[in-house]
């Protein structure tokens, strides 16, 4: 049986292989990643690396490869760029292959990783490089399994809301501060002819999950989510239903765009909210890159979402979106480990913030970056605050465990369209949690 | 020595045979060992995989038929068939009727017939993901179609890609306004094969244009149009590229198929074990579709 499983295991990752290249999404950077597995040339450790083609490309070859080769002649780094990395390395980790540094959109999967024993314990390399003090708390327990460092926090992520400033001031609505408050500024908006969030998920069906973990976030607050996470609440439960229930009430109430996410594109949701026809936009924090790029002389700025539930105080919903980690069969742990430890320096990391997105790491000194718009600082400081207060929630694509976080976005349409009733669909999301939670796939939060 | 080496050297009749029967496999031996790389090895990998339980990143676990027993069970794997089975409907009737009666007015057209067949064809040869990306565009309730039918005065028109009960015809459409040169260019070549003189003779024996059509044009395109009609329903079975694009299976995976469906649960739900059994029911409806044109052929239908 494990002759058999190793061959499929291979036969999967040359099919992977072979998906990679003929598809013609796999950009070349600065060498080949079968390179590095073959071994090291000349005394050279070559490490190889996949990344996203989409984003940081510049950021990852000019301020990061190019400035740590040069410091560190004797190793070399090979990047392959495809459209999905992670699932090219997941299959390669499955035939005892991988690139040399494992990176993950989000930790659920390099948790998975890490506990299938395909990641190298951190550890050691944390005590010699000081990694246990470099990262802000919060980013700890979502790269820490049993009481192991098995990654580096990459990226960290929240949930905002982007308001267009001056047709707020210009009539004279204030940042609601309740879901009373909310419905009531919607409507007025509604009434206005002017939609209240703009929401497009027709190309990404996932982005459904914004709003969902949103409405979790803000209607149980992090403590009982953290209880529905961790499975001492049920997810059929009255206050999941509550949560779900505000939600699909807001969608149904046209007060998500229209009643038409499911029909448009986010960037034509983007495009709504650029051109004035939407107010705000819910969405994370990467739209920052975007809007600072786009928004031109429009005014905008951005609030935290008010709490959905008397009671329950105001937070900020966290994840991390980039996770790093270290393949147990790499032949070159220790170089890995320091190209690692150079791309979490703080001044390293401060280069990418605006193609990457925020970086848990402590003392980033936002202002020494030129240039930089001034929301990322608004939003860097909301963190700090909500932050120090521990007033920070649960974003499903870091805490919530795979299957359930899939059939929650993929069937939220259905529950706002009327095709599967409310009570369905939260009796159908327990029983996924708990398939989920036989399987072992449910976050471990510390206790 | 001198009768020996010419008795050696003269190829046998039985030799010569059997070389020329093996000649023939040499020159295919290239496409099949690829073919057995690319199909077969992955084929008989998906019917193992079928049979555990893998989550793509542990070791995959032996558990016999469980994953067909489930298949068996899963409401969305029927909504996905249902979807399929509409489309295949679709693309049996809609386009192929239509790019057969184009094809005959254009078999009459003496001028400029190339330019038409260009134009046609022109959807087939682009991506689709950009044809797919601009028909969204096209749907879109904010800045598309329906924009300009409300300037021309029309109100409550349909939310395309938004309303379930018809996104799957709107994605259908495009696929169809792509597909349907494809088949024209094929029955355009079938005409080429017919014999004309059985329609002049036809016309003397004063036949109409009708009448010319069902009893002496369909019945010479006959292995044109089972082909076309094998070739549409296994794609059918297949399609999941303008689906994938322009909708996702939604909304409310109101446009989920079976190979959408498929796709999802091994790649996002982190399940390849069932979605491996989906493939595999994937290419039994395949499978009955060449074995019901297979049995056509043996009782004297041409393909």
């Amino acid at each position: 049986m494990k002759r058999a499983t190793k061959f499929f295991a291979v036969l999967l990752v040359s099919c992977s292989m072979i998906a990679a290249t003929a598809c013609g999404s796999a950009d070349k950077g600065t060498g080949s990643a079968n390179q590095g597995q073959i071994g090291d040339k000349q005394g050279v450790k070559e490490i190889t690396w996949y990344l996203h083609t989409q984003y940081g490309k510049e950021y990852f070859e000019n301020d990061v490869i190019k400035p740590f080769e040069e410091q560190h002649p004797d190793i070399k780094i090979n990047v392959t760029y495809n459209a999905d990395p992670e699932q090219i390395t997941k299959s390669q980790l499955a035939a005892g292959a991988g690139p040399d540094i494992i990176t993950t959109d989000g930790t659920t999967t390099l948790r998975q990783f890490a506990k299938a024993g395909y990641l190298v314990d951190l550890d050691e390399y944390s005590k010699k490089y000081g990694w246990d003090q470099r990262f802000i708390p919060w980013a700890y327990p979502p790269v820490t399994v049993g009481d192991k460092l098995i990654g580096l926090p990459g990226k960290y992520e929240t949930e905002l809301v982007y308001y267009n400033k001056k047709m707020f001031a210009d009539n004279g609505w204030d940042i609601p501060k309740s879901y009373d408050e909310l419905v009531a500024l919607s409507k007025k908006m509604t009434e206005k002819g002017i939609i209240p969030f703009a929401f497009g998920a027709s190309d990404y069906r996932g982005a459904n999950e914004w709003w969902l973990s949103m409405a979790y976030n803000a209607t149980l607050g992090p403590e009982k989510l953290k209880k529905v996470l961790s499975g001492e609440l049920p997810w059929n439960g009255p206050e999941s239903t509550e949560a779900v229930q505000k939600l699909v009430d807001l969608w149904k109430s046209g007060y998500i765009n229209d009643k038409k996410s499911h029909a448009i594109t986010g960037e034509d949701a983007t495009t709504l909210f650029l051109s004035g026809k939407a107010a705000m936009k819910m969405e994370g924090s990467w739209l920052l890159n975007t809007l600072s790029s786009k928004a031109g002389d429009m005014d905008w700025g951005i609030f935290p979402m008010p709490s959905w539930k008397e009671g329950v105080e105001t937070n900020l919903p966290l994840a991390l979106g980039i996770a790093y980690g270290i393949n147990a069969n790499s032949k070159n742990p220790d170089a890995v480990a320091e190209f690692l430890n150079y791309v979490t320096q703080a001044d390293v990391a401060a280069k990418g913030i605006v193609a990457m997105g925020l970086q848990p790491i402590k003392d980033l000194d936002l202002g020494a970056i030129p240039n930089l718009d001034k929301h990322y600082k608004e939003v860097s400081d909301l963190l700090a605050d909500y932050g120090n207060r521990n007033a920070t929630g649960y974003l499903s694509w870091t805490f919530w465990p795979a299957q359930t976080r899939v059939f929650s976005y993929d069937n939220l349409e259905a529950v706002f369209l009327d095709g599967m009733d409310i009570k369905s669909y939260m009796d159908k999301m327990e029983a996924t949690y708990q398939e989920d939670k036989q399987s072992g796939k449910v976050f471990e939060f510390a206790k | 020595m001198a009768d020996m080496v010419s008795l050696s050297s003269k190829p046998r009749p039985g030799n010569r045979r059997k070389r020329k029967a093996l000649l023939p496999w040499l020159y295919v031996l290239p496409a099949l060992l690829l073919t057995g790389f690319v199909i077969a090895i992955p084929t008989v990998g998906t019917l193992y995989i079928s049979l555990t339980n893998w989550d793509g990143i542990r070791p995959p676990e032996f558990i016999g038929l469980q994953n067909f027993a489930t298949l068996i069970q899963d409401v969305q794997f029927y909504k996905a068939l249902k979807n399929n089975l509409i489309w295949l409907l679709l693309f049996c009737t809609i386009p192929v009727s239509f790019s057969l009666i184009v094809a005959v007015l254009l078999s009459r057209v003496r001028r400029g017939q190339m330019f038409y067949r260009v134009t046609f064809f022109l959807p087939y040869i682009c991506s689709t993901v950009v044809t797919a990306k601009i028909w969204s565009w096209i749907y879109n309730p904010f800045f598309g179609i329906n924009k300009v039918l409300e300037g021309w005065g029309f109100t409550n028109l349909p939310l395309w890609l938004g309303d379930p009960d018809k996104a799957l015809f709107s994605v259908a459409f495009v696929d169809g306004w792509r597909y349907w040169g494809f088949l024209l260019i094929l029955f355009l070549t079938g005409f080429h094969q017919t014999d004309r003189s059985l329609e002049e003779a036809a016309m003397i024996d004063g036949a109409g244009k009708l009448r010319i059509f069902w009893s002496v044009i369909i019945p010479q395109l006959r292995p044109t149009l089972l082909l076309i009609m094998m070739m549409t329903m296994i794609w059918s079975f297949a399609a999941f590229d303008y689906v994938y694009v322009m909708t996702g299976g939604g909304p409310g995976n109101a446009t989920e198929l079976i190979a959408t469906y498929m796709y999802k649960e091994a790649l996002q739900n982190q399940a390849p074990g069932y979605a491996s059994s989906i493939a595999l029911a994937l290419a039994l409806f395949s499978g009955i579709v060449i074995a019901v044109f297979g049995y056509l052929r043996k009782r004297g239908w041409e393909i």
